[in-house]
């Protein structure tokens, strides 16, 4: 081969190396964790799991739109990654009204094995709301750190039906339901509860109840004569919730994030890594759905406001 | 093949633009350049492969804007070639690009290093540029180079006003 040929070979073939070790490493990193990236210390000491609106096991994202809620699966997901890479510390960002109990469980059930597995300390930073299934999640970390106006409690549980039987028939609609049992068709619209039904609900209500209270007792250092009188269903500020020794601290999440590194023994300033950031593809779908609804909406209501104003002359 | 690349990154006045060559590079550049990015996204091979793609998509889009608005200003300046040669000579002129890959690696050991290789690629490009405009539609240096600033010029400015009418027609201004 001519040497002008093996000149650009080398070349296209010095350039494409350099472009795959600058990829391999920016990502292997963050996926897998050899042994000797954990002896030069390269890798998260703490890992953040942002816990952000309803927590239910329904996608959070599809390659077009993206969601208000919280993923149960992707979270334990997440948990379990970062348990593999050996973090230190992990830090909940919660800011949740709360969710399905069996999502939230699960989520509280991967933490709490975290917890009695690995040396990993768990904090938990309560944003504007960290209620019900918010704190169900919360309590299973070692520390739970709230601003003093976050909205936080709301231990309970819920079963919300609608009897709108009466409007159809004002209407002259009539609904026939066939069952194959007499509980098949429970929490229906079209019908009232009776007393086999509301039974069985309150059984599953008082079952679902105990398993929250179980949960915070069993993470939290409180009995069930403190916690009972607590866990009416009522919410409490942060500063509240302090004095009655649902959180430990209050603080902001950099506080949150400090104390992390206090328990896990950190002495240099923490590494975070965002373990439920999303991936390339839900980005894209944040980008071309959720931004441009955001700023249509924005713009809309910016719109509504500049009319307002000229017709009724409103002064700010 | 080869001697086609090696023109383009040794002799660029002497390039005769096959297009086979100009693909492939095109194509090199749009893999350095997904790598690069992949790495700086801490993406995995999935997400390589789909930054990749649209890597192509958007490249293949810029390159077909930049050849347009190149061979549109050259032929008011007198220029004689087509539409074709000009995207065939874009394509090899972006070969400097390719050096983006040990920029990066060198900006991880030195930042200025990395800056001042950075600086180079750029204006790198910039004359392996003006070397394809001049060379495709046999323009003087001081016609290319001109060629060159107008084309970014209003490129710069058409691609502003891509992105700013939509906003105005939103918010009403």
């Amino acid at each position: 081969m001519r040497l002008d040929r093996i000149l650009a070979l080398t070349l296209i073939v010095l350039c494409l190396v350099a472009a795959l070790g600058n990829w391999l490493t920016g990502s292997i990193p963050s996926r897998e964790v050899t042994a000797e990236r954990i002896k030069i210390g390269s890798q998260a000491d703490v890992a953040l799991l942002e816990i952000y609106g309803l927590i239910s096991d329904q996608p959070t994202t599809t390659p077009l739109s993206v969601s208000n809620t919280s993923n149960s699966n992707a979270l334990i997901k997440a948990i379990r990654q970062a348990r593999q890479d050996q973090v230190k510390a992990i830090l909940l960002h919660i800011n949740s009204p709360g969710g399905t109990p069996a999502a939230s469980q699960a989520i509280y059930q991967e933490l709490m094995r975290t917890r009695q597995e690995t040396e990993i300390k768990i904090v938990a930073s309560l944003g504007d709301v960290a209620a019900s299934g918010g704190y169900y999640v919360a309590s299973a970390a070692h520390h739970i750190m709230a601003n003093p106006a976050t909205l936080t409690g709301s231990i309970g549980v819920i079963v919300r039906s609608q009897n709108i039987s009466p409007l159809l028939d004002k209407i002259g609609v009539q609904t026939e339901n066939i069952k194959s049992g007499q509980y098949k068709d429970i929490l229906s619209p079209f019908d009232e509860l009776n007393e086999g039904e509301r039974a069985l609900l309150e059984g599953i209500v008082a079952q679902t109840y105990q398993q929250f209270l179980d949960a915070i007792i069993a993470s939290r250092n409180i009995s069930l004569e403190e916690l009972t009188p607590l866990a009416d269903g009522r919410i409490f500020t942060g500063a509240q919730a302090k004095q009655v020794n649902l959180v430990d601290s209050l603080g902001n999440s950099y506080d949150a994030l400090q104390k992390a590194a206090e328990l896990a023994n950190i002495t240099r300033e923490p590494r975070v890594r965002n373990y439920t950031s999303p991936n390339w593809r839900e980005s894209l779908g944040i980008f071309l759905s959720s931004s441009w609804q955001q700023l249509l909406s924005d713009s809309q209501s910016a719109q509504l406001i500049r009319w307002s104003r000229n017709r009724l002359n409103l002064v700010e | 093949m080869l001697d086609s690349v090696y023109a383009a990154l040794f002799r660029p006045g002497e390039i005769r633009f096959p297009k086979r060559a100009a693909v492939t590079i095109g194509l090199l550049v749009v893999l350095v350049l997904a790598l690069n990015g992949a790495g700086k996204a801490n993406l995995g091979i999935g997400s390589m492969i789909g930054l990749a793609l649209l890597f192509l998509f958007a490249g293949v889009l810029g390159w077909y804007w930049l050849g347009a608005s190149i061979n549109l200003i050259a032929q008011l300046l007198n220029g004689q070639g087509d539409g074709r040669t000009t995207l065939e000579g874009i394509a090899y002129a972006l070969w400097p690009l390719l050096f983006t890959a040990p920029a990066i690696a060198a900006a991880n050991w030195s930042v200025v290093l990395g800056q001042l290789f950075s600086s180079a690629i750029t204006l790198g490009v910039f004359i392996t540029l003006i070397i394809a405009i001049r060379h495709v539609h046999r323009l003087s240096w001081l016609k290319a180079s001109l060629c060159l600033l107008i084309t970014l010029i209003l490129s710069w400015l058409a691609l502003s006003g891509l992105l700013l009418w939509p906003l105005m027609i939103i918010l009403g201004t």
